[in-house]
C-alpha cells in the first residue's frame, strides 16, 4: 500500500505522461484493496432461507482424524457464518438447509482446512482431517514475562 | 536477499489509528476458538490496513489467551526425564504438540509457541504473512548451561515489504510468581517492538529474524549484556556503554551509566535499588542528567562486596547490573 502512495505522488509530480500509464496508475492505487481485503461474512436473509426450505435438504456427516471421532471440529457455509460443531462422536448435522453447488469447509486448529462441494449425490459427508505438521515441529518451553527482580544467587556464599 | 531496517517498528505507523481495531478486538472477548478463521474474518473484515488487522488479532490473543504455566512446568520436568531416550523425547515432543492446540482451544491457555501459532495461524488467514521464530530469551529467571536449548518463541509479521517484531506471550502479562497466578496486562513494548531492543532479550535460533542485519550481535554478547524488564520497552530505554550483567569496579570507582530513551515517555523519578547481603536499598543516583531522549548518571560504591543493582524509573524496574566491588 505505502509503496503505491508515494509511487502515485512521484508519478503526481511528474506530471501527466501518458494516459494509459494514469489509468494503469490509478486501477491499482483502486484495486488493491479490493484484492487484499477478504469477502465480508454474508448474511442470509428471509428470501434465501425460504428457497432454501423449499429447494434444499439436510446433510448429516462425520469428522475424524486416525480413524478416531474428531469433536468440536467447525463445520461451516463457506462465505456465511452460518455452521455448528461436531459432537463428542464426530457427528454433525448441519443446521440450514443446502442446496447443490453450496461449499463447507470443515476445520480445525492443528488441521489442514478442508472444503467439500454439494452435489446432488451428497448424502453422508466422511471427512478425514490431516494434521498440518509445518508449524508447529518444535514446542519451545516458553514463560511469561515475570515481575520479580534478578537476584543474584552468589550472594548465599558470601 | 532481504533488506532490513533498524527501525522497523511502531512509529512506521504513526498516521494511522488503532481504536478502531482495538475497540473490535475488545467486542469479540471471549469468543469461540475453535473456528479460528470465522473468528479472524470477524476481527479483520472491517478493517482496511494490514496493521490494523494484525492490531485487532493481537489485541484479541492478549486479551483472551491465558499462560499456561502447569503445562511449562510438567513439561519441563519430562523433558529432563526423557533427555538420553531420544525416541520417547520424540514421541513426547509430538504428544505435547497434540496436547498444545488441544489446552489452547479448550481452555484458552497456552504456552509461548502456542500463542505464537496462534498470532501465525489468524495472521494466515487474514491474509498476512508471519512466522514463528524459535530462539533464547532472557528474563530474571533465566540460567543458561553450556549448550542452552530455546526457551521462547515470538512472531515476525510482513507488513508493506517490511519484517517486523511482535511477542504475542511478553504482550498478554505476567506471571507472578508469589501467587503462581497469570495475570493479564498487556505490554505494548511488544506490540512491533524496536529490533534494537528486541535483541536485548529475544535471541533468535536463526539471526537473520533479529532483522538487525550486520548489527547483529553474539550470542556470548547477548548473555552478557544487562537484564531488561518489560517496562524497558514500554518507555524504550536502551543502554550504551561498556558496562555488562557482571561488572567488577573498585571502591569509591565512578560508574557512568547512559541510557537512550526511545519513546518519548513522562519521568518523574528515577532511582536505584542496591540490593547488597542483607537487604535492598532505595538510592539516588548522582549527576543525573534527564534530556529529551537521553539519560545519564553515575553511581559510586563505598564498600566492597557483591551489590546487584536495579535501575528504576518512576518505581518500575528497567534493568539490573551486578557488581563486584573490590577494594
Amino acid at each position: 500500500m505505502k509503496t503505491l502512495i508515494i509511487s502515485k505522488e512521484k508519478f503526481l509530480r511528474k506530471g501527466q505522461r501518458t494516459g494509459a500509464f494514469m489509468i494503469l496508475a490509478l486501477l491499482m492505487l483502486i484495486a488493491t484493496p479490493t484484492f487484499a481485503q477478504k469477502k465480508k461474512l454474508r448474511k442470509i436473509d428471509k428470501v434465501e432461507m425460504q428457497k432454501r426450505k423449499a429447494e434444499g435438504r439436510i446433510i448429516k456427516g462425520n469428522v475424524s482424524f486416525n480413524n478416531e471421532a474428531l469433536p468440536e471440529a467447525g463445520v461451516f457455509l463457506k462465505g456465511t457464518n452460518q455452521g455448528d460443531y461436531t459432537n463428542s462422536k464426530g457427528n454433525f448435522t448441519f443446521p440450514l438447509e443446502l442446496l447443490d453447488g453450496d461449499v463447507l469447509v470443515f476445520e480445525f486448529l492443528g488441521f489442514e482446512k478442508q472444503e467439500v462441494k454439494i452435489t446432488s449425490a451428497t448424502t453422508f459427508l466422511n471427512i478425514v482431517m490431516k494434521e498440518e505438521q509445518e508449524n508447529l515441529d518444535m514446542v519451545v518451553l516458553g514463560q511469561s514475562g515475570s515481575k520479580r527482580l534478578f537476584k543474584s544467587k552468589r550472594k548465599k556464599k558470601d | 536477499m532481504l533488506s532490513f531496517s533498524i527501525c522497523a517498528q511502531v512509529e512506521d505507523f504513526e498516521h494511522i489509528s488503532f481504536y478502531k481495531a482495538d475497540r473490535i478486538a475488545k467486542s469479540y472477548t471471549g469468543a469461540d476458538l475453535r473456528n479460528v478463521s470465522r473468528l479472524t474474518q470477524l476481527l479483520t473484515q472491517d478493517l482496511d490496513t494490514d496493521v490494523e488487522k494484525l492490531r485487532s488479532i493481537f489485541m484479541w490473543i492478549t486479551q483472551n489467551i491465558s499462560s499456561d504455566n502447569a503445562v511449562f512446568e510438567r513439561n519441563k520436568r519430562k523433558r529432563r526425564k526423557l533427555e538420553h531416550d531420544s525416541i520417547k523425547l520424540i514421541e513426547w515432543n509430538h504428544e505435547v504438540r497434540r496436547k498444545t492446540i488441544a489446552r489452547l482451544l479448550k481452555k484458552k491457555k497456552t504456552v509461548c509457541t502456542g500463542y505464537a501459532y496462534l498470532l501465525k495461524e489468524m495472521c494466515k488467514y487474514a491474509g498476512i504473512k508471519s512466522k514463528i521464530i524459535n530462539g533464547f530469551s532472557r528474563t530474571a529467571e533465566t540460567e543458561y548451561d553450556e549448550a542452552p536449548e530455546p526457551n521462547h518463541s515470538w512472531n515476525v509479521v510482513l507488513l508493506n515489504g517490511k519484517w517486523y517484531l511482535c511477542d504475542p506471550t511478553w504482550a498478554t502479562g505476567i506471571f507472578d510468581p508469589n501467587t503462581f497466578k497469570f495475570d493479564f496486562e498487556y505490554q505494548e513494548g511488544f506490540f512491533l517492538g524496536k529490533p534494537e531492543l528486541f535483541i536485548k532479550n529475544h535471541y533468535p535460533l536463526d539471526t537473520q529474524w533479529t532483522l538487525l542485519g550486520e548489527q547483529t550481535p553474539t550470542f556470548k554478547e547477548f548473555q552478557e549484556g544487562p537484564l531488561l524488564y518489560n517496562a524497558a520497552f514500554d518507555y524504550g530505554i536502551m543502554y550504551h556503554g561498556a558496562l555488562k550483567m557482571n561488572n567488577t569496579v573498585s571502591k569509591k570507582e565512578t560508574i557512568a551509566f547512559q541510557f537512550d530513551q526511545l519513546n518519548p515517555k513522562e519521568i518523574e523519578s528515577v532511582h536505584l535499588v542496591v540490593s547488597g547481603i542483607r537487604k535492598d536499598i532505595r538510592k539516588q543516583p548522582l549527576d543525573l542528567v534527564i534530556d529529551k531522549d537521553s539519560i545519564r548518571f553515575n553511581y559510586q560504591f563505598l564498600h566492597k562486596g557483591h551489590y546487584d543493582l536495579h535501575f528504576m524509573l518512576n518505581d518500575e524496574a528497567i534493568m539490573t547490573y551486578t557488581f563486584h566491588v573490590k577494594k
